[in-house]
């Protein structure tokens, strides 16, 4: 995650330190990358707008929690029945190994929508088990449960790839 | 699947960097043909103000100036026997008088006297209405 600068706004550093994960996160809800990036911006347009922020007890779970809420709100992503986009770059691969990126975006897409949501919050989110049950509104047993199945799906899928490709 | 292997993918994984945002597209707001004519409206109508107070101010300006130079000027007797000729179209001010009253009490008379006459009708004819019930 980049580093926020000290003397930056506390809800710009927060953008530029979580921006990309609530980005993956959005996608990962609403399968758009144009939607997930309105979500993202409307969420932060929000947050200055009404400066709520100050009040929440937990900021990183609070945004997180709040595109979800706005995708959720959203009819057309509620009653959505399209595929997830394929054509976007999710990822900054190491190296730029975009053949790597592309392998792991598959994957993801793979999953099921709660798993690939569990996945995006703990690992490129940095939440804890009990910050993604709040999130998602369920227990932390379950959330822990899901990232386990999610992660072996994703590891098979993965590698089944390299070694087709190889 | 051991719990270090699970470590390890999941480093592999962090490598990734999920993409930020692309900047939100700045949307430049344009004035609705409505709006534009509204402004427009506002615009004329303030310069038509703009002109109307500018000629009452012009007007009343040249209108004191006009009373300030005839009052200003010493009235000399000439100007009185002048005016006093065709004292149907000369209006004299009123400061002019006064101080034509103060310094020629002679002049003053003949031209009131001039003035009065213009505002009666003519006597001069033979027949005029005033003669005729002056002979009766």
């Amino acid at each position: 995650m980049p580093p926020t600068d000290q003397n930056m706004p506390p809800i710009e550093g927060l953008y530029r330190q979580y921006g990309g994960a609530l980005l993956l996160f959005a996608i990962s809800i609403c399968g758009e990358s144009s939607r997930a990036q309105d979500a993202v911006h409307q969420v932060f347009l929000k947050l200055i707008e009404t400066d709520r922020f100050e009040n929440a007890l937990d900021p990183k779970a609070y945004l997180f929690a709040s595109v979800r809420n706005f995708l959720l709100n959203d009819r057309k992503v509620r009653l959505r029945n399209v595929p997830i986009e394929t054509d976007r770059i999710w990822f900054e691969p190491p190296d730029r190994d975009y053949a790597a990126e592309l392998n792991l975006r598959r994957a993801l897409q793979s999953l099921p929508d709660d798993q690939r949501q569990v996945v995006a919050l703990h690992i490129w989110g940095g939440l804890t088990f009990a910050q993604v049950a709040e999130v998602l509104s369920i227990s932390a047993n379950t959330a822990a449960s899901r990232y386990r199945y999610a992660l072996l799906k994703l590891r098979e899928a993965m590698l089944l790839k390299e070694r087709s490709s190889v | 699947m051991s719990n270090a292997d699970d470590k390890q993918f999941e480093r592999y994984l962090r490598n990734f960097r999920p993409i930020n945002p692309e900047p939100r597209p700045l949307h430049i707001k344009t004035h609705s043909v409505s709006a534009r004519r509204r402004s427009a409206l506002a615009v004329s109508a303030v310069a038509c103000l703009a002109v109307v107070a500018l000629a009452f101010i012009v007007l009343s300006h040249g209108q004191g100036n006009e009373s300030e130079q005839s009052a200003s000027r010493p009235y000399s007797d000439a100007d009185a026997f002048s005016r006093s000729n065709d004292a149907k179209r000369v209006e004299l001010p009123t400061i002019a008088l006064t101080k034509l009253a103060l310094d020629n009490h002679q002049a003053f008379d003949k031209f009131m006297t001039d003035k009065t006459q213009s505002q009666f009708p003519p006597m001069n004819t033979e027949h005029s209405a005033l003669r005729v019930l002056a002979m009766q």
